[in-house]
């Protein structure tokens, strides 16, 4: 089973990229320029401790200058203390300008996810959003926070060595140097087969996510079918193949390390051999070999920490190119730059020759006209896949229409603003989702100023009340990840009486009651009646006994308007909705006519 | 350090001879690092000696071909080193995961029910990678510096005593902030692992109800929600940077500070006459071989910081009690004839309010029993009871007689369909799905389930058939497709006991239908209990239970309920359309 497509987490230097990557620095140019300095302060108190310790010996203590040593060392413990100073604000504020660029690259993307049209949430699975927030912004922030200070600090200690060395003995230095290419060769040589070998363990990872994703959010099933030992199998499978490709990378840097060890011995013995033929041939002065064998030791470190630099790039090339993706996602929904706020409406509703679909050319809404008056109650039958759920997506501009328009008292939906037009249009869903926290936090969700007396109110009208106060907190019980703690039916209540609380002055409602028993069913229509005064709703059910009091039955088939009419009317009228209607009823009847 | 004791004990023993060979390892690095320098002063040595250039030659290349070998051999060993290290650590993170996988698919629906999907995901990824982490990286780095210091600190004075106390006289203070920094850091690690999680989970709950956010165009309550999830986050994140950029350079002064010790002192010593030149200049070599050692001990503490944290969230999931087990003689079952009794059952699912109050039901072998109740009434609860998705408070469940506690979990659920409210479907093909039970099925028999769920028709009508994909990373179907998908996956089992819970509510009308007619088939030699709100669902049944408040107000064939003029018969008013209509229907 393929379980997710493989992401690339690896990617070329891509200079735009890098300067999107870059532009987020901006705001802390100052931090960074102050980081810059602390870095090259630090580095700098690094190399000149050898130079200390051997004044100290050579000018001080083989002298015999007490007085001397005694300052020399008060400096150097001042030096000390001011590179604690250096050291902290160094570290905080790479930190604070890496933490800072990722809070607000976080808040970036999940702002633009709130404006992201269905399109997009219809497109992309949700583990993949998510992993926008966690290992992408991760790899940027690696990058920013650590890749910017080794590079700065481990160029200056290694050009600074280079230097040094050169100065020293010219000869000697490039001597030494000839083992630089080795190491390249060896580096660049290993890096592609590392490279592809946690490309490979990070996509047998992701593989294992996906996998682990899926079977804790499908649990009650696989427990139903007794599958947790075929399950356990499956994933130590999965699991087995992570461990093999982590363990062929880890194989991989075993492999590599000891050769960059080597290396550096080489480099020493290099120096040691024949910078002490030169000093036995006196060509060379002692300490010059002395503090070169000092820096040869010290060469090696910085050009391998230089090396892992390449990859974090790599891997912020990816995670940026991906999280910038998001960030450039067009909204094709969004509110019109002259969009004006929708007044408080009566609720007149028009659809004028609507076309819609949701890929290409495959309309699920063909030439759609529906006029309704404001307070009206307008029920949808048909088919599934007939496109009543469509016709209110539409409405409430979850998609725009491709052809035709959508009117509500007179104003276009398009002219004007989401949040005023949405406000109003009040949906309730077959599938309700409710968020994780209490009931309370769940019914004030449309309207978050509204008052506990308010809700109460509203319950006790649709007579869910009683079941609230049930429940083992009341209005404070928690219903957990999707509302997990309450059954089907009083999830859909819950979002029922949450619609009526936006008191919207349309209310849609998509086989809201499907899973609530008739009794309470009828209960609720009963308090609809009361509650939907003066407010335009429609309806759409499959269970035709709940939509007969409408004002006006429309059929749907095939994207289009195929019957319209009271109850009454299409009952007389013998068409669809007569068969539909017989068919729900005969059930009921026939056992009763026996 | 309990946290780390049971790692140890759990997980790293069993591959404890890998990771004594590794210390091993690291005993012999650090003896030829502490040996090499000692070859390399030979050689300096001999090239200012005065034997002469020819002797001196000699040396030199005999010499660097010793450190050649040397480094070899080093190198060998470094290789060794990292692999058994990385190994050990690897072996601990895969069987990890193995015990945590094991355990959340085992846990009871309860438990599920609390717990965030976010939540367990976390734990199984960055958690067991903290502690892997831990095991390989965080040993091998703790083994190497133990070795140095002991070996240094203990040259140092067996070599000069007095001098050595002088030049480590930072080391207590060192000590000081290794321990404040542990004690500091590690709170604030184990925060930032969980406000990580609950950003994510943040992220993850608005991305899934975004209908509902959008619905309501409550998307600045979202930004809030997820602002504040993120700032603390960064709150803590700066308050690490904090609590590091203060601690890492402080152990680095305590190293540094020794250099002050051994020059100040020694230029005293000197003049004294107590200490050679060369005393000083090794003394010196040896104290920077420390600093590293000394900076990674921030390092160590870190590592093992977050070890620990995630090791408590590992250990919090494996020791979560809510499992619904086998008794210890729990008895295999192979064929039963299907005779459910439910005997005073009393449950509760928080223990407070009773779900079922005193129920009590007998359900024959093979016979057909319709449940009919309000929303919250436990219905549903009784179809999760059969399969021991929960245990009873008291009373209880016999299935044939037997206790259902006293039979073995499998056993018992291989012989319970059940077609759940909520259809969850796995992301792979409707085949695959259909076959979710035994995966390796003959095709006729997906085919056979699929025509009596009444989805053959559709399916085949998908341009890539039976391998269609399905679920979040496949074809969307509608609610009532999947629900259908979901009746043939139960149907594949061929069960003896068969429940469905409210499993046509999402399909329309002529679907309905279809599916009640070839329901009258499939429950043919089965016992079948019919979850449902729905009056045109049950009324086939041998016998209506009618439900309310977790206990039985009516029961009855429809007939019989409908004559009697009660609840049952105001739930078929209400679906029945007494309005005018009626009239003109009832001449069918």
């Amino acid at each position: 089973m393929a379980y997710q497509q493989e992401e690339t987490t690896e990617k070329r230097f891509d200079p735009q990229i890098a300067r999107r990557i870059l532009s987020y620095l901006r705001p802390c140019v100052k931090q960074l320029a102050l980081s810059v300095v602390l870095v090259l302060v630090g580095s700098l108190i690094s190399l000149i401790g050898p130079l200390v310790t051997r004044s100290a010996v050579d000018d001080y203590i083989m002298v015999g200058d007490m007085t001397g040593l005694n300052i020399l060392v008060l400096a150097w413990l001042g030096i000390l203390c001011a590179n604690w100073f250096v050291s902290y604000w160094r570290m905080y504020t790479m930190s604070w300008i890496g933490q800072t660029v990722v809070h607000s690259i976080r808040k970036e993307l999940f702002d633009h996810l709130m404006k992201l049209s269905f399109d997009y949430y219809d497109k992309v699975p949700v583990g993949k959003t998510i992993t926008r927030f966690t290992s992408d912004v991760d790899s940027l922030n690696e990058l920013l926070t650590g890749g910017v200070v080794t590079l700065v600090s481990e160029s200056a200690v290694l050009i600074g060595i280079m230097g040094i060395m050169l100065s020293l003995d010219t000869r000697l230095a490039l001597l030494c140097f000839t083992v630089i290419p080795v190491l390249v060769y060896l580096t660049t040589g290993f890096r592609a087969k590392i490279v592809s070998a946690e490309r490979d363990e990070r996509s047998k990872t992701s593989e294992m996510n996906a996998y682990l994703q899926e079977n804790i959010s499908g649990v009650r099933v696989v427990q139903a079918f007794c599958r947790e030992g075929l399950n356990l199998k499956r994933f130590d499978k999965i699991s087995r193949a992570v461990f093999d490709a982590a363990m062929r990378v880890v194989y991989l840097f075993s492999y590599f390390w000891p050769f960059v060890d080597m290396t550096a011995v080489v480099g020493t013995v290099v120096v040691l051999w024949y910078g002490g033929l030169q000093v036995a041939h006196g060509t060379l002065s002692l300490g010059t070999l002395v503090a070169f064998i000092a820096y040869v030791g010290q060469f090696f470190g910085p050009i391998r920490n230089l090396s892992q630099i390449y990859r974090m790039v790599q891997r912020a090339m990816a995670g940026g190119e991906r999280i910038f993706r998001l960030l450039d996602t067009e909204i094709s929904i969004k509110d019109k730059p002259d969009a004006i706020e929708l007044p408080p409406i009566k609720g007149a509703v028009e659809f004028k020759d609507v076309y819609f679909a949701y890929e290409g050319d495959d309309h699920v809404i063909k030439g759609l006209n529906l006029s309704v008056r404001p307070g009206e109650t307008i029920a949808i039958v048909g088919q599934t896949g007939a496109g009543k759920t469509s016709i209110i997506n539409l409405l409430s501009r979850l998609y725009d229409v491709n052809a035709g328009s959508i009117l509500v008292d007179g104003y276009d939906i398009r002219n004007v603003t989401l949040a005023s037009l949405r406000r109003q249009v009040a949906v309730v869903l077959q599938e309700p989702f409710l968020f994780a926290g209490s009931i309370k936090d769940n019914l004030r969700y449309g309207r978050p100023e509204a008052t506990d007396g308010e809700i109460y109110e509203v319950c006790r009208q649709l007579g869910i009340d009683d079941f609230i106060r049930k429940l083992p907190k009341g209005y404070d019980t928690e219903v957990g990840e999707r509302g997990s703690k309450l059954s089907s039916g009083q999830r859909q209540l819950v979002s029922f009486a949450r619609a009526l609380l936006a008191r919207p002055a349309i209310l849609v409602l998509d086989e809201a009651t499907a899973s609530v028993d008739t009794y309470t069913e009828r209960l609720i229509q009963e308090a609809l009646r009361e509650l939907l005064k003066g407010r335009t709703s429609f309806v759409i059910a499959h269970r035709l006994s709940t939509i007969q009091e409408a004002n006006r039955i429309i059929v749907i088939d095939d994207g289009n308007v195929v019957e319209e009419g009271t109850h009454e009317q299409l009952i007389r009228a013998r068409g669809r909705y007569y068969h539909l209607y017989m068919m729900q009823f005969s059930s009921m009847a026939s056992r009763e006519v026996s | 350090m309990r946290v780390i004791a049971r790692v140890y004990s759990d997980y790293v023993r069993r591959s404890w001879p890998l990771l004594a060979i590794a210390v091993l390892l690291v005993v012999c690095e650090t003896v030829m690092n502490v040996y090499m320098p000692q070859l390399s002063k030979a050689m300096v040595d001999a090239a200012v000696g005065t034997d002469g250039v020819e002797a001196a030659s000699r040396v030199l290349l005999w010499k660097s071909l010793v450190y050649t070998v040397l480094g070899l051999i080093r190198s060998v060993v470094i290789f060794f080193e990292i692999y058994l290290f990385e190994r050990v650590a690897e072996n601990v993170s895969l069987n990890v995961r193995h015990d945590l996988y094991d355990k959340v698919q085992n846990l009871s629906f309860a438990f599920h029910n609390r717990s965030r999907t976010g939540d367990l995901m976390s734990r199984m990824t960055s958690d067991v990678y903290a502690v892997r982490d831990m095991c390989g990286f965080g040993v091998s780095m703790l083994a190497y510096d133990v070795f140095i210091i002991v070996s240094v600190v203990g040259w140092m004075i067996a070599y000069n005593p007095v001098y050595a106390l002088a030049s480590l006289f930072s080391m207590p203070l060192l000590a000081v902030f290794a321990i404040r920094y542990s004690g500091r850091s590690g709170p604030v690690f184990r925060s930032i692992q969980d406000q990580v999680a609950s950003m994510t989970a943040a992220v993850q709950e608005s991305v899934s109800g975004i209908r509902v956010v959008k619905a309501f165009a409550q998307e600045d309550q979202e930004r809030d929600r997820f602002g504040k999830a993120n700032d603390a986050v960064l709150r803590d994140n700066l308050k690490a940077a904090k609590i590091n950029a203060f601690y890492h350079p402080a152990m680095d002064f305590c190293a540094s500070l020794g250099t002050v010790g051994v020059i100040w002192c020694g230029g005293r010593l000197y003049a004294q006459g107590a200490l050679t030149a060369g005393d000083i200049t090794a003394f010196l070599s040896y104290l920077w071989m420390l600093i590293w050692p000394v900076r990674q001990i921030a390092a160590i503490i870190r590592i093992a910081q977050r070890g620990i944290a995630g090791g408590q969230r590992v250990f919090e999931i494996l020791d979560a009690r809510d499992q619904i087990a086998n008794r210890s003689d729990a008895e295999q079952i192979a064929e039963v004839a299907g005779h459910v009794q439910f005997c005073d059952v009393d449950f509760s699912y928080d223990s407070e309010e009773k779900v079922l109050d005193g129920f009590s039901l007998d359900i024959p072998p093979g016979s057909t029993v319709g449940i009919l109740g309000t929303t919250g009434s436990g219905k549903s609860t009784i179809g999760a009871l059969i399969p021991r998705f929960h245990d009873v408070d008291s009373g209880a469940i016999l299935i044939d007689g037997k206790d259902i506690r006293d039979l073995d979990i499998h056993s018992l659920r291989r012989q319970v369909g059940i077609v759940p409210q909520d259809t969850f479907l796995f992301s792979t093909s409707i085949r695959e799905n259909i076959a979710y039970y035994q995966p390796d099925i003959e095709l006729e028999r997906v085919i056979a389930a699929a025509k009596a769920a009444q989805i053959h028709d559709f399916i085949e009508s998908l341009p890539q058939g039976y391998d269609t994909v399905v679920g979040e990373r496949g074809v969307g179907l509608s609610g009532g497709q999947r629900q259908r998908v979901a009746i043939a996956r139960a149907l594949v089992m061929d069960p003896k006991i068969l429940i469905l819970d409210d499993s046509t509510a999402s399909v329309d009308a002529e679907t309905e239908s279809m599916i009640q007619e070839s329901l009258r088939e499939i429950a043919k030699g089965r016992t079948t209990i019919i979850i449902s709100q729905k009056v045109s669902s049950v009324r086939y049944a041998d016998r209506i239970v009618v439900l309310r408040n977790g206990k039985i107000i009516e029961q009855g064939t429809h007939a019989e309920l409908y004559a009697l003029g009660g609840f049952y018969r105001q739930l078929c008013d209400a679906q029945a359309m007494p309005l005018q209509p009626a009239r003109e229907g009832v001449e069918i």
